[in-house]
């Protein structure tokens, strides 16, 4: 407490430093590295002498399109039925489940996602496994010819991207309901407005910037994930993930790898703006349809 | 019995959350039940058989990765607490105009995909010649825990009054002594919660190792993913719910440790 | 033993706002000194200061005589009621009154004595094991002032330590904390901005306002005479008529009303002023009274009830109202919608230079009859 006190974030400069030096500069080195060149063998990881986009251009090549494309689908997609599945969950867990219960099942609710990636990917391989008895299950009740085959497909990734990320997706929609006043919801249906225009017109655009959060974090790690594809994917069920680690760990294509993260990032940061811009958008379109209230 | 509005949609939420939560667990007591399925082809069930434990904790090459993970683990969570602690109660009670941009690179950090971080470490470790297996995985793995340990602080100081501080002091307290008679058993929970998260989340991470690793430093989930490639039999099943024993002890002592006596629910975490 | 405090100049920013303002204060050894105002005038940063929790941009502020400026609060001999209370969550009663003890190396016998002591004087004896959260507020308030004064210092600060109590309880509390401040001897410095708490506990008051000290004297003083139109409406009931100063002593209102007044601050005539009178020294008449000034007349809006006396809301022809209070069994009691005279004496008007005060009176109003514009 004296007059020439240490700055305020003094005791957080530690965790800068140790960021700054362990994570921006590698992510600053990424994109250098994404504009060198594999050295020949024995070379070291990469030749800086020439820097050129020779590899961006080879990102755009068919395989790395397709499997960009299929990433930003399984992701698009994944997050959008995490969201329709997990919107209820998390609008019942505000608003229903008694107080008592709620610490308990959030705890249930993030305990999957927090227990090893693997271990979620392996229990889809086991369950989805051809000769495994969900297989057996189906066909005896008739509902399947052959074998079970999704598995090493890019249906058993989607799957497992939904599971994986579906306690991701509930809990900032949960957190954003749960901080709704529920006053509110009084007040609007006293002015006259039913339950579902009362969820229409005051819950869902309050929640709405938590539910938008939350979609982008899922959209964004999903679109990064690695495990899933690998586990269940095969060759069919490629994500940029792998594509990436096969350049830099099997190929040994540095360069290469980094110039697909970089594209990767480049595309999720689109994503983002992407997201905010949307939203504005909608809020001004809104705003113009109804006219100005004065 | 007393009248309720909206009792349908209620049911109707109530049974979907629950549909829900079976679907979320069905996988992990999946592999709980295979794992002591005594066949040789994982998939197809014979018997009911412990054995694969055994078998799995007589592999010395599981033994060696479970102890370099527990290993690595330890060091990332005493790096995390070490960094995260007083970030999180400068975050809490020093707020200014740092706040903004430092919790923004925290996000970034918490938000991007350990693909870029994995690489980016790949790169950077070897060229600052940092070779050292265990520490290259802890360092790597730090970077997530740091910010997870300094939300987790910060929460529990922001839903403590800094007034306290100012009492001991005006009690006669030195600073120091206020740290070790207030802050310090106060906070107590929060600290011991972010040790376990970050061991937890270090000893299952995947990515970041496998880009990081040294040959003859392999962790767990390493060794775990490259057995997928020959054929699948139980031992490594017994390994994942090892691994899963030991997560949810970690979890289980975090979760009491920081719901206990507080009403606050995890939003607290996420503000 | 008791110290005085002396803050001599002191001034203290938080980035472009000034929250005190070249602040001088003398508070005498042994007395019971309020620091009243709104909220952000300044006064829990005086306080603050005195604690040493903020450190003065200039001046100096002494305790005892001993320079006490730079000191942290671990060095002062000044100890603080908080506004929350501060109690330590994870202490029982009695270790959160132990504490200050503790620190200051009191050997264990002592300590458990003198706890014990002054755990009997606020009458928790029986609570002494129990934590804080199963305490009461008036509790909890009372284990944070015996924790600060089972260390005996010179000077005690409360920061609104009254605030959150209920009102039977805060004015049981406000007679409990005079009469033991009358019993111990020790400075007390209380900051409030509960007007009616500050005239009933202190010796003196130091009425703030935007950081800078307005007024300083005994409650009969600030009371009876106001140095400011602010501190006059701040203490107390507060007719208000805005106008023009004609002469000394005299001004003529917006509405017509002439208002001669016994009290006058220095205010130069043509200017614009403000002149005003408490409603207990407004009397009601059926009939017009002598003179030229000092009267008004209106109809009677609302008679409110207010225990041992009734306020009258008599509302002039242009909508103005006035405030009248009388006691119960006053001689002449008019009816609601009655028209009627109000009158006052010139020894209970005074004058002061324009400021935009608000009247604090306790009335209620009453919806305005058609036609009639706000």
């Amino acid at each position: 407490m004296s007059r020439r006190r240490m700055p305020r974030w003094s005791p957080a400069a530690p965790a800068l430093l140790w960021w700054g030096f362990f994570f921006v500069v590698p992510v600053a080195w990424i994109a250098l590295y994404s504009l060198g060149q594999k050295p020949p063998p024995g070379g070291g990881a990469v030749t800086l002498d020439v820097l050129s986009g020779a590899n961006y251009v080879a990102v755009t090549s068919e395989l790395f399109l397709r499997v960009f494309w299929v990433t930003l689908r399984t992701a698009a997609l994944g997050t959008l039925a995490c969201v329709l599945v997990g919107f209820p969950v998390a609008y019942a867990l505000a608003r229903y489940v008694p107080e008592r219960w709620r610490p308990g099942l959030l705890f249930l609710l993030v305990l999957p996602y927090w227990t090893s990636f693997l271990l979620r990917a392996f229990a889809w391989r086991i369950i989805l496994a051809p000769e495994g008895a969900l297989s057996d299950t189906l066909r005896a009740l008739g509902l399947l010819s052959a074998p079970l085959s999704l598995l090493d497909s890019n249906a058993a990734v989607q799957l497992g991207i939904i599971y994986n990320y579906l306690p991701l997706t509930i809990l900032p929609i949960f957190v954003a309901l749960d901080r709704i006043d529920p006053a509110l919801g009084r007040a609007a249906m006293d002015l006259g407005a039913g339950p579902v225009r009362t969820f229409l017109a005051v819950t869902l655009p309050l929640a709405a910037p938590g539910i938008a959060g939350g979609v982008l974090l899922t959209f964004i790690l999903a679109a990064g994930d690695y495990v899933v594809p690998a586990i269940l994917g095969g060759a069919k069920g490629l994500m940029v993930g792998n594509l990436v680690a096969t350049q830099i760990l099997a190929s040994q294509n540095l360069p290469a790898g980094a110039a697909m993260a970089v594209v990767l990032i480049g595309l999720l940061g689109l994503a983002v703006l992407g997201a905010q811009a949307a939203v504005l958008l909608t809020r001004g379109a809104l705003r113009l349809a109804r006219g100005p209230a004065l | 019995m007393a009248r309720e509005r909206g009792k349908g949609t209620r049911v109707a939420l109530l049974s979907w959350t629950a549909l829900t939560f079976v679907f979320l667990f069905l996988p992990i007591l999946v592999v709980v039940t295979y794992s002591f399925n005594g066949g040789r082809n994982l998939y197809v069930w014979t018997e009911f058989s412990p054995d694969w434990y055994g078998r799995a904790l007589d592999n010395p090459r599981v033994v060696s990765a479970l102890m370099v993970s527990l290993k690595a683990a330890l060091i990332n969570a005493a790096i995390a607490v070490a960094l995260g602690v007083p970030a999180g109660m400068a975050l809490a009670r020093r707020k200014g105009a740092w706040t903004g941009p430092f919790l923004a690179l925290l996000f970034v950090i918490l938000g991007t995909p350990e693909l870029v971080s994995a690489i980016g470490q790949m790169i950077w470790l070897d060229r600052i010649g940092l070779y050292d297996g265990l520490l290259r995985l802890a360092v790597g793995h730090s970077l997530f825990n740091i910010a997870v340990v300094a939300l987790i602080v910060r929460a529990r100081a922001e839903g403590l009054s800094d007034t306290l501080e100012e009492a001991a002091a005006d009690l006669g307290a030195r600073p120091w002594r206020t740290f070790l008679e207030i802050t310090l058993p106060l906070m107590a929970p929060a600290v011991l919660a972010g040790v376990l998260l970050s061991f937890t989340f270090s000893f299952d991470d995947v990515i970041i190792s496998l880009f990081v690793q040294r040959p003859g430093t392999s962790t767990l989930p390493i060794y775990i993913l490259s057995s997928f490639k020959p054929g699948l039999k139980g031992d490594v099943a017994a390994i994942v719910v090892i691994t899963l024993g030991l997560s949810l002890i970690g979890m289980l002592a975090a979760a009491t440790l920081l719901l206990r006596g507080r009403g606050k629910a995890l939003g607290g975490l996420l503000d | 033993m008791a110290s005085d405090v002396k803050l001599d100049r002191v001034s203290k920013s938080f980035g472009a706002f000034k929250a005190v303002d070249d602040v001088s204060l003398r508070v005498p050894a042994g007395s019971f000194v309020a620091l009243l105002g709104p909220s952000g005038a300044g006064k829990s940063t005086v306080l603050r200061m005195i604690g040493g929790f903020e450190l003065a941009d200039t001046g100096s502020i002494h305790i005892g005589g001993r320079d006490v400026t730079d000191l942290p609060p671990y060095k002062r001999d000044v100890n603080t009621v908080f506004q929350s209370y501060a109690l330590f969550p994870h202490m029982t009663v009695a270790e959160n009154v132990a504490f200050g003890l503790r620190q200051d190396g009191v050997p264990r016998e002592e300590r458990r004595s003198r706890v014990r002591a002054v755990l009997e004087m606020v009458q928790l004896i029986d609570y002494a094991q129990r934590g804080p959260a199963q305490l009461s507020g008036g509790q909890q308030q009372r284990v944070a002032l015996a924790r600060a004064l089972v260390k005996r210092p010179s000077v005690l600060l409360l920061d609104e330590p009254l605030a959150a109590l209920d009102r039977k309880l805060r004015q049981q509390m406000q007679v409990e904390l005079k009469l033991l401040q009358h019993d111990l001897g020790i400075t007390f410095i209380f900051v409030t901005h509960d007007q009616e708490e500050a005239l009933a506990m202190s010796d003196t008051i130091a009425v703030m306002r935007d950081g800078r000290v307005d007024q300083v004297g005994t409650p009969t003083e600030l009371y009876d005479r106001p140095r400011t139109a602010f501190v006059a409406g701040f203490i107390g009931s507060q007719n208000f008529l805005a106008g023009r100063v004609e002469s000394v002593g005299r001004l003529v209102a917006d509405n017509g009303v002439i208002v001669e007044a016994a009290n006058t601050r220095d205010v130069a005539a043509g200017s614009k002023g403000l002149a005003a009178v408490r409603p207990e020294y407004v009397a009601l008449t059926a009939r017009e009274p002598a003179g030229a000034g000092n009267k008004a007349e209106g109809r009677v809006v609302a008679v409110v009830m207010l225990g041992d006396a009734l306020e009258y809301v008599l509302r002039l022809d242009n909508g103005d109202e006035i405030f009248a209070r009388l006691a119960r069994n006053a001689p002449e009691r008019p009816q609601e919608g009655e028209r009627v005279w109000a009158r006052w004496a010139r020894e209970h008007a005074a004058l002061f230079p324009y400021e935009a005060v608000a009247a604090r009176v306790q009335a209620i109003a009453r919806p305005r009859p058609e036609g009639k514009s706000e």
